[in-house]
């Protein structure tokens, strides 16, 4: 083989693995992505927080109590230079499970932001249409603010619902 | 009816509202008028109609440049004549004024308009008064040539118009003017602002800036706290390095000079910090004071309107000087003070024959006056009415029980008033379209308080009626506030609300008709509230020694029992989150120099909870009395191992339990003998006594024999587990399965 023919085939042959390289890794086959969510776990349960109702999730701080304010309620908290309301969100789903809550997800209420106890984070998840139970809608929801639940049981929290409960509201007229 | 410019009317709106109420007063004061001043008070009515006149012509009412342009027209003749204008003319035009309010507020007025701008045509009718009316046209639309207007007597409104006027004529010449006003009428505001005294901005700014002060205060506290610790520091330093010699004490005396000189740098810049943090919040403070006077145009139209309706004559004195509250104080005594002056056109004052009869003259009076009273705002709304009728009070309280007659009989005249603010009380057999329905003063006190104020009613000499006096803060935004501890909450108390405050003897709580009271030295009984109990707090170890806060409001008081004083200190308040639209007894919450955040005590709905009208608010707060204390149960953990110990007093300390310590089963039985437990939890392999060993002991003694015990051993064999079974164990828990639930769970079935 010439000098000539060898370049030629080095170059051929980088040109292969170049191609091979920028081969797309899926199949080609589109999957819709219909949440993108934080998972959470509460009270030994998963829960999916949508990604853009939540602005952040915090070790809790210290919870000042408020006279007459009951469950779900349990107090306020300062972060960030805000003032929001702790929301125990094992009392407000009425989970039976035990409670670690050491984390607060702060989410963006319908006026402000508002505090969900949890215990954890798992991690952040996209859901993909293919993963969710289809009977779902049409079982018995164990709290109407959960709209959607994954094969691998993750329930997707639909946290206008969850926050528009007038348990939360508190008004000493 | 032209289409209104909506863009202007918010800046014609701003404007509407001071130059109605200057023309208001200029009307009033000449109705009133014994004759001086008559030509100063008729030239500033004409040139208020005039300024009226051409902003409502710049957005588009003709309504109001209708009636406006009848007053104005009126008023110039008797300017020009310098005489004094007839009553009636004065109360047609004053009562013009509530027209141009509505038409300003959006309603549609257009006949009610024409008509009233024909009836001050008319009415007293004197020469030379018609000429600018013919020039309205048979729309009832008036025409003028904008080039008519004094350019020094425009309003910011004309200005405004005129500005964005000549630059769409600039910008685009060819455009039509509607289509380039949008743009061109933000230019001009901007270009208006620059020229302008003042400049609009959104309150919620206002707010944010306000609350970053906050943190600056929050942040110099942290910074100060941080300074004493590194001059303590320092000093120990100095301390140490004096015991030295050598050459090792020069180099160290060294670098202390050198950290010396770092704390002297360090406390100019935080005594700076500290200077501009007050003067930022003082600035921030001051931007958002509103002068009370802005409150006037809705009083006249309330006293006006309410009059009207009650076929009552009556005018308004306003005294508030130039006063000056925050907006959101403003903004919250709206709704208070317009309840008051209806209450006193309806209930307070007079028809004119009773009035008359009285030896009253026929207009009745409504006064309002204001005063600053050291850090407060002191507002009187005050009627020269029949006043409170104490007889009625007394009947409907007992209608209503609200307090039993014993209670009603030693009731001195100020309680026995604070019962008209109860929700739903009214002495009137009829409800109309002004009160009786019993929905008004409840809502007073409540607006009060909100606003970490109070009301009462006292006794005005110069008015023969009812005089009410509200008092509050002239800002929300900070407070000086005492922090007091009441069981695992830290809360402030408005300085403004409290007495004093002092350590008493538990012994000198009594029990008074089923309630707490102390006699202070002042010889006056005092309620006692425990205040960790009113926030639903679990009780506390019984103490021989309370520290005691005497809370005032409105003349009534109570003593909050406390845990601890913390200090005094100045709080940016930040309100409560959005859900929390009202708590019983909170009026908002501070940041603590921790980030912790403490609730501010609402210091009348505490005092009103301890009255004859506080049921709702008693009902409300978790009000426990010092509830018999359960007993915080202690127990005694034994084992050689720090680790163990430690995670075991850990645990049990976390689940409320008092936890003391013995480092062996020896030092165990000798802590028992000094100091009561109600449990022990012990290890089993122990040096100089074992876990066994101790067991058997305590099950040997007399009066340590029944003590409940739990052995913690890392030995899980069966022999082990019988081992303690032998002894006289409750339980045995094996450590490599240990989980502090099982541990606890134990502890709680034993004690």
């Amino acid at each position: 083989m010439t000098d000539d023919e060898l370049e030629l085939d080095v170059h051929a042959l980088l040109e292969q693995r170049a191609a091979q390289l920028a081969r797309k890794v899926d199949d080609g086959i589109d999957r819709e992505v219909v949440y993108e969510v934080a998972v959470v776990q509460v009270a030994g349960e998963t829960f999916g927080i949508a990604a853009d109702a939540l602005r952040e999730i915090v070790i809790k701080p210290p919870v000042a109590e408020l006279p007459g304010v009951s469950s779900p309620l349990c107090g306020i908290v300062h972060v960030r230079g805000e003032l929001m309301s702790v929301i125990g969100t094992a009392d407000l789903l009425n989970l039976q499970g035990e409670c670690d809550e050491q984390q607060l997800a702060v989410l963006d209420g319908p006026e402000g932001p508002v505090g969900l106890l949890i215990d954890h984070v798992i991690g952040v998840r996209r859901v993909h249409a293919d993963e969710l139970a289809p009977s779902f809608a049409n079982q018995d929801a164990r709290t109407h603010a959960v709209k959607a639940m994954t094969n691998d049981f993750v329930a997707i929290l639909d946290t206008a619902t969850l926050l528009g409960d007038p348990r939360l509201i508190v008004n000493h007229a | 009816m032209a289409i209104v410019d909506e863009t202007l009317l918010a800046v014609f709106r701003d404007e509407v509202a001071e130059t109605l109420d200057q023309l208001a007063t200029c009307l009033e004061s000449l109705k009133m008028s014994d004759g001086a001043d008559v030509a100063g008070q008729v030239d500033a009515a004409f040139r208020h109609a005039h300024n009226l006149k051409g902003a409502a012509r710049m957005v588009g009412l003709e309504p109001v440049v209708a009636v406006t342009h009848s007053m104005e027209d009126r008023l110039s003749v008797f300017r020009d004549e310098a005489a004094q204008p007839p009553p009636e003319l004065l109360t047609h035009m004053i009562g013009a004024l509530t027209l141009i309010e509505r038409a300003v507020d959006g309603d549609d007025v257009g006949d009610k308009a024409l008509r009233l701008a024909e009836s001050i045509r008319v009415e007293g009718h004197g020469d030379g008064a018609g000429t600018a009316i013919d020039e309205f046209d048979a729309t009832g639309t008036y025409t003028m040539d904008p080039d008519e207007s004094d350019p020094d007597e425009m309003s910011a409104t004309q200005l405004m118009k005129r500005s964005t006027a000549s630059e769409n004529a600039e910008a685009e010449p060819e455009a039509d003017s509607d289509a380039g006003s949008g743009p061109a009428v933000e230019n001009a505001a901007a270009g208006g602002a620059a020229t302008a005294a003042s400049v609009r901005v959104d309150v919620q700014r206002l707010d944010s800036a306000m609350q970053h002060t906050g943190e600056l205060f929050s942040t110099h506290t942290r910074q100060a706290n941080r300074h004493q610790r590194y001059v303590d520091l320092f000093a120990h330093l100095h301390e140490a390095v004096r015991t030295l010699n050598g050459d090792g004490r020069k180099q160290l005396e060294g670098l202390l000079k050198t950290g010396d000189a770092l704390i002297a740098q360090d406390r100019q810049d935080l005594h700076r910090f500290g200077y501009l943090t007050d003067e930022i919040s003082t600035a921030m403070k001051r931007v958002r004071m509103l002068p009370l006077t802005n409150l006037g145009p809705t009083w006249r139209r309330i006293v006006r309107e309410s009059a009207q309706d009650a076929r009552k004559s009556i005018t308004l004195d306003v005294q508030v000087g130039a006063i000056e509250l925050d907006k959101q104080v403003l903004d919250g005594l709206r709704d208070p003070i317009m309840h008051l002056l209806r209450n006193a056109v309806a209930h307070g004052i007079e028809s004119a024959d009773e009035r008359i009869g009285a030896g009253k003259p026929k207009d009745g009076q409504v006064r309002i006056s204001a005063a600053v009273h050291g850090a407060r705002v002191v507002i009187e709304v005050g009627d020269d009415g029949r006043g409170l009728d104490s007889e009625k009070i007394r009947a409907k309280a007992l209608e209503n029980e609200l307090v039993d007659a014993g209670r009603l009989a030693g009731m001195s005249p100020s309680e026995l008033y604070q019962l008209v603010f109860v929700p739903g009380f009214t002495t009137m057999t009829e409800a109309n379209q002004l009160a009786g329905r019993g929905v008004g003063l409840d809502v007073v006190q409540l607006g009060l308080r909100q606003l970490g104020g109070d009301v009462e009613i006292v006794e005005d000499r110069a008015m023969d009626g009812a005089t009410f006096r509200l008092t509050l803060p002239p800002s929300l935004m900070s407070i000086r506030g005492l922090l007091v501890r009441a069981g695992k909450s830290v809360v402030a108390v408005p300085v403004d609300n409290i007495e004093r405050s002092l350590r008493i003897a538990r012994s000198d709580v009594e029990q008074v008709a089923g309630e707490h009271a102390l006699r202070l030295d002042d010889g006056e009984p005092l309620k006692v509230r425990w205040l960790g109990a009113m926030l639903g707090q679990s009780a506390e170890k019984p103490a021989d020694v309370l520290t005691l806060v005497v809370v005032t409001s409105a003349k009534s008081r109570i003593g909050l029992v406390v845990s601890e004083v913390v200090g005094e200190q100045e709080f940016v308040t930040k309100r409560l989150p959005w859900n929390l639209e009202r708590v019983g007894g909170v009026s908002g919450a501070v940041v603590l120099e921790d980030g912790t955040v403490g609730v501010v005590l609402d210091a009348g709905y505490l005092v009103s909870a301890s009255t004859a009208a506080g049921a709702r608010a008693r009902a409300r707060l978790a009000v426990a009395e010092e509830q018999p204390a359960t007993a915080v149960r202690s127990v005694l953990v034994v084992d050689d191992s720090l680790t163990s110990r430690t995670l075991e007093r850990n645990i049990l300390e976390a689940a409320g339990y008092d936890v003391i310590t013995a480092k062996d089963g020896e030092e165990g039985w000798e802590t028992l003998h000094k100091t009561p437990v109600d449990l022990v939890v012990s290890d089993v392999e122990m040096p100089r006594c074992t876990g066994l060993e101790l067991a058997a002991r305590i099950r040997a003694n007399e009066a340590l024999g029944d003590m409940p015990l739990i052995l913690v051993t890392s030995l899980g064999s069966e022999d082990a587990v019988a081992a303690g079974a032998r002894v006289g164990a409750d339980e045995y828990i094996v450590k490599g399965k240990f989980d502090q639930r099982q541990l606890l769970d134990a502890v709680a079935r034993l004690i």
